[in-house]
Order: C-alpha cells, then structure tokens, then sequence
C-alpha cells in the first residue's frame, strides 16, 4: 500500500495543530512547562492554552531587555547574550532534527493557511492560481526585512532606548498567528487595538489588517502569510544544518515539465531547472568517455536518463519542506527527501500516476460545480 | 446613667470586634527607599546584582503588615524554604538564582487564631527545572488562598478579566468558604469556593488613573493596584484566615478598542478579497 503523503502531513499538520493551541491541557500552563520555549514554528504565548513558545518571541524580548541595554550603557557580556546564545541553540536543537518542515508540517499558522485554502477550493468559490513569477520575486525580501527588522533590530533599538517601548516586540504585535490561535481558544481580547499612542494604534492595526488580510488571500492563495514569515527567513539561515533535505537528482528532462513547481504551494520554480545544466553536462562528459556522439537533442529526450547528475541539496530559502514536488514528480529518483543522508521519500511514475489522479478528483470535487452541476 | 452607657459601648465594639473581619496579616510590596539606588553598582545595564528582579527593576523589598509574631519564610521555585528575618519592618527575600515564581508566606497562631499571608513574586535566574505548579500543588499547613493559575507572561491580572483562585486547609483544597477580594480602590467582591476550592472573580475596573502630567518609570505599564484575597474557617476550635496580595493592572477598554481591532480585521479581509479578484481580473 502507497501512503499519500499529502494526506498524512494533513493528518500530522492537523494533530501538531491541535497539540499546540491546545496543549497546555496536556503540558501545563506556565512557560516552564512548556516544550521547549524555542520552538521553530509559530506557537503564540499570547494564546493561554499553547503547548510551546515560538522562538521569536525570545529574540525579541532579549534583543529588548538585555542586548539592548548592554550595548548603550556596557557590562559584562555574558549575561548579556548568554539567553540569546542558549535560545539560539534550543532554537537549532529542535531545527536540525526537522529543517524547514516545521513550516511544513508542524506550524499552527501554516495549518490555518492551508485549511482555508482547502475550505475555498471545495467550496469552489474562488478560483485558484500560483503566483506570477515576478509576484514571487517581489514577496520574497519581505521575510528577511522582517526578520531583521521587526524580530531583531526594532527590539535592540527599543533596548538601547532609541526607539519607543511599543517597538520593543513588534513582530508579536502583528503576528497572525497571535490573532488565530488565541482566538481559537475562545480569547477575542487579542483583538483590541492600542488606543494609547499613535504608533501603538498604527502597528496593531496592521496586525489585524494583516490576519484578516491573510486569510482574504488564503482563499486563493496558498499560504499567503508564510512567504513572507520571519520564522522561514531564520529557517533558510540555517537549512544546511537540518537532517532533513529535499535533494534532487537531475535528469536532462528537468525543466521540461514543470510538475514540481507547479505543485509547490510557495511557488519555488527554482526547483524545475535546479540541477539541470550540470544534468546536460553529465550527459555530455559520458557521452565523451565512451566515444559516442550524443546529440543535444537526445540527450534532451532523456535517451542517456541513466547518466544523471550528481545529486543536488536544493533546500530553497523558501522551501517548507511539504514533500509536494517529490510527489508530484514522474521521473524515478530525480526528487527525494532525505533524512541524515537516507532516502525518505523518492518520487516514482507510479506514485505520480495515482497521485495526480486524486489531486484532479479533489480539485473536480466542490460544493459549487456540485451545486451548478445538479440538473443534468 | 453614664456607666451603663460607657457599660453598652464597650458591648458594642466588643461584638463588633468580633463581628467584623480582623485587620488580617498582609504582604505589601515596600516603597523604594530614598537615597538608596534601585540597582548596584556591579550591575550589569539595570540587572540588579542579585539576578533576582527583571533588568532594570529595583531590588524587591516587602512589608509584612499587622504580622508581629509571625514566622516568615520564603519558598524557592525548588521547593527550598528560607526562613526570613526583617531589617527593621523590611524583609529582602535572598536571592536564589533560580527563575521564577517564589512564594513569601508568613504564619502565626496565636489566641486561638491562625492567619497565613503569602506573596507570589517572580524573579530572574537559570531555569530552576521545576513547574510553579509544584509550589501552588505543595501542601502546607493551615489555610492558604493560592492563585489558580498565577499570572505569567502575556497573562496578568487585569481589570474586567477572571482571576481564578484555589483555597487550601492543609494542602486539601476547602469548598463552600467565603472569600473577599478586596481592592485599594475599596471594591469588595465576594465569592464562595466550590468542590474543588476554586474561586473566580472577575476583576472590577477601578484603578485609578495616573494623571498624563505624572512621572512615568521605563516599566510603567499603565495603572496598577493592590488586591487581597481573604478567605476565613474554622475547624477543631481554630479559626483559620488566610491573605493573598497581589497586583492588578489596567484593564483592556481604558486603551483599547476592541470595536476598532474588528473593523482592522474586517478591513484587511476587505482588502484581501480585492487584491484576489484584481488577479482574477489579470489572469483572465
């Protein structure tokens, strides 16, 4: 029996979804019982019932509260950094077991997302595209402005009393998942806007335009808010650590048909042509050993498909790892995910094959063809 | 004449003394010293040299009111009990290194009476490996209102939000005793503990608020207050009072608007939906 691997990351994304919004019914209610306190994914302790913190909210408040303070009036340094550096490392204990598929799989927000989008399409209410290629480009930059901007730098200049106080977690302020987890546990209060200052009324706007925003756009979009998230810029500074990878196997046939980024739901077209060029020069260089005279063309048809390249680590600063484009890849091999170097998960025609016909079944499957389609 | 009537008003404050709740033995936090500076002079940026308060936040100091011939003690995140002695009316709780919630309690038996007063506090240190939860649950002698759950970060006491509390007799939790919350702003709430020893108030709004003028330290965090939570009873001849004190903060509609955060959110779903049928426009 073949596993569909969509289905159990649903089935994981969902129970890590529950677990963490409601889990302090399991793990405890105070910060000290929680998990870890620096997990890499969007876990709010706004929310009262969470099972963990998510790391932001650490880099913020020691940005403020102590690295700010020591570099405006000095000190000693390592009681200073020294809750940076230990969150630092909880943060990277936890990453490197999983990578960038605490995005994928694990992230409440991510979740949020992508039951929105799956709600939207079998409603069949608004129709969904991938992004434009240039959409795309211009969204990206924005996770690492916040990153810097609203998870570090704002905080330390807020700390080093150069910035107000409303600016001392900003990132909190407007984070959607604040918003959505909190109001899955029944609390609105989240949802007040500061009235007190004009800075304060102007960021927690934004951070309710935003939520509202990004579930607007999650109707036909596919996780709007993560392509520009924080948390996946802090995920591509250290993806080359992670255990698990997406790694790729080119053939000279890649890049022509397009199924794996076509499935990404973060629009990474990186990943249809990543590896192709030193596929063709694979190609050639066997072709020269053995004295044979290999067209370009054929080498195109994938006549030589077993002279494939050496196999790439293409982990994209984008990438949540959700195994899609191993999926919905038809060639044998030439996409996989592997753990500490072990193949996981390879694509395979007869995966695809069975794959792609569930995928037209759902995306067929909506209460509105239903609903159009009911007379005849 | 005079005698029978002195004779009668000595009655009557005799059965109003007993009538009426004793003026009960209290933790207050004390006011910060003058000429005394908030931190060493080995501190690091604000962090006292104790690493017990928060960065930047004065060395905490506690008054215990009414509580002569008490013993104090302070319990340590670890379970650890520190006995406590003042300098002057003064108690400084040592610091431990350890985070985060410590427990002042304070307990006296006397004339038949035994009242207990308990403070919670948090302080900064290395990660103690033990739940709070531990020193809510440890089971100590005599009556004990404890916080159930205690604030922690992102959730605090506040005006117009429930403060639940749980009322111990020797570590058993106690149902059906009464229990006042009483505020400095003189508002008395009054509940009855259920089968569990849970008690749930929802917080008055009626802090006071700082005039605009008024000088404002870098932790202000808008109008706080002092609250006690009393609850009394009696068993085998001893009358048992017990005293929670703790702060309270401004609550949410003195400078938030929750009507003006649905129309943020109704505005960026608005928003959202443009921006979706633009691209519908594009794309076809």
């Amino acid at each position: 029996m073949t596993i569909n691997v969509s289905l159990l990351r649903k089935v994981v994304q969902i129970a890590f979804f529950l677990f963490l919004v409601y889990g302090s019914a399991i793990v405890g209610f105070y910060a000290a019982d929680k998990i870890s306190g620096n997990l890499p994914a969007l876990a709010c302790a706004y929310d009262a019932t969470t099972a963990d913190y998510c790391t932001l909210i650490p880099f913020q408040h020691q940005m403020d509260h102590r690295v700010g303070g020591w570099l405006s009036d000095g000190g000693p340094w390592i009681p200073a950094l020294l809750p940076t550096l230990t969150t630092l490392g909880g943060f990277l204990l936890l990453f490197v077991v999983l990578n960038k598929a605490f995005c994928g799989w694990i992230c409440p927000l991510g979740t949020f997302q992508e039951l929105v989008h799956g709600l939207s399409t079998k409603l069949g209410i608004v129709p969904q595209w991938p992004l434009r290629e240039g959409t795309v480009k211009k969204t990206r930059p924005w996770k690492w402005l916040l990153l810097g901007g609203f998870v570090f730098a704002l905080p330390l200049l807020t700390g080093m009393g150069i910035t107000p106080h409303e600016l001392g977690s900003p990132f909190c302020t407007i984070c959607p998942s604040r918003f959505m987890t909190t109001l899955m546990g029944g609390d609105l209060s989240q949802f007040a806007v500061a009235t007190d200052s004009a800075l304060g009324l102007a960021l927690s706007l934004t951070g309710v335009a935003l939520f509202g925003g990004m579930t607007a756009l999650s109707l036909g979009v596919k996780q709007p808010f993560c392509r520009i998230c924080p948390m996946l810029a802090l995920h591509a500074l250290f993806r080359r650590l992670g255990l698990l990878r997406l790694v790729k196997t080119a053939t000279p046939r890649c890049a022509k048909c397009n199924l794996c980024a076509g499935a990404c739901p973060m629009d990474i077209r990186e990943i249809a042509v990543a590896g192709v060029a030193e596929a063709g020069q694979a190609v050639s260089n066997a072709a020269a050993q053995e004295g044979q005279a290999v067209s370009n063309a054929a080498a195109q048809e994938g006549e030589v498909k077993e002279v494939a390249a050496k196999p790439l680590h293409i982990t994209h600063a984008d990438c949540t790892l959700c195994g899609r484009c191993v999926e919905f890849c038809p060639d044998a091999g030439a996409l996989q995910l592997r753990y500490a170097g072990m193949p996981v998960f390879t694509s395979d025609p007869g995966y695809f094959k069975g794959r792609k016909k569930s995928q037209k079944a759902w995306e067929k499957s909506s209460l509105l063809g239903w609903w159009r389609g009911r007379g005849g | 004449m005079n005698s029978l009537k002195n004779a009668g008003l000595i009655g009557l404050a005799a059965l109003l003394a007993i009538a009426a709740p004793a003026q009960a033995m209290t933790w207050e936090t004390a006011p910060i010293q003058r000429g005394k500076p908030a931190m060493s002079a080995n501190s690091l940026a604000g962090t006292p040299a104790t690493g017990h308060a928060p960065v930047g936040m004065p060395q905490p100091t506690y008054l215990l009111r009414d509580g002569e011939g008490a013993t104090a003690v302070l319990w340590a995140p670890d379970l650890a009990a520190t006995p406590l002695t003042p300098v002057g009316e003064r108690f400084t709780p040592p610091a431990t290194g350890i985070d985060y919630y410590h427990l002042l309690w304070a307990q006296r038996l006397q004339g038949g009476v035994m009242e207990t007063a308990t403070r919670w506090y948090a302080a900064h240190g290395k990660p103690s490996g033990h739940s709070p939860s531990e020193l809510t649950g440890a089971a100590r002698a005599g009556l004990e209102v404890i916080p159930d759950p205690l604030p922690r970060e992102h959730w605090r006491y506040q005006e117009e939000k429930p403060a639940a509390f749980r009322v111990s007799l020797d570590g058993q939790p106690l149902p059906g005793a009464t229990v006042l919350l009483k505020t400095a702003q003189h508002t008395t709430l009054e509940g009855r503990s259920d089968a569990a020893g849970r008690v749930v108030f929802t917080l008055p709004l009626d802090l006071l608020v700082p005039s605009a003028d008024a000088p404002k330290s870098p932790f202000d965090r808008g109008p706080k207050g002092a609250m006690k939570v009393r609850a009394e009873t009696e068993r085998g001849g001893i009358r048992y009072i017990a005293t929670l004190s703790a702060d309270y903060y401004g609550g949410l509609s003195r400078n938030h608007s929750l009507d003006w955060g649905w129309k943020g959110a109704v505005g960026g779903f608005a928003l959202g939906l443009i921006v979706l049928s633009r691209r519908k426009a594009g794309a076809s």
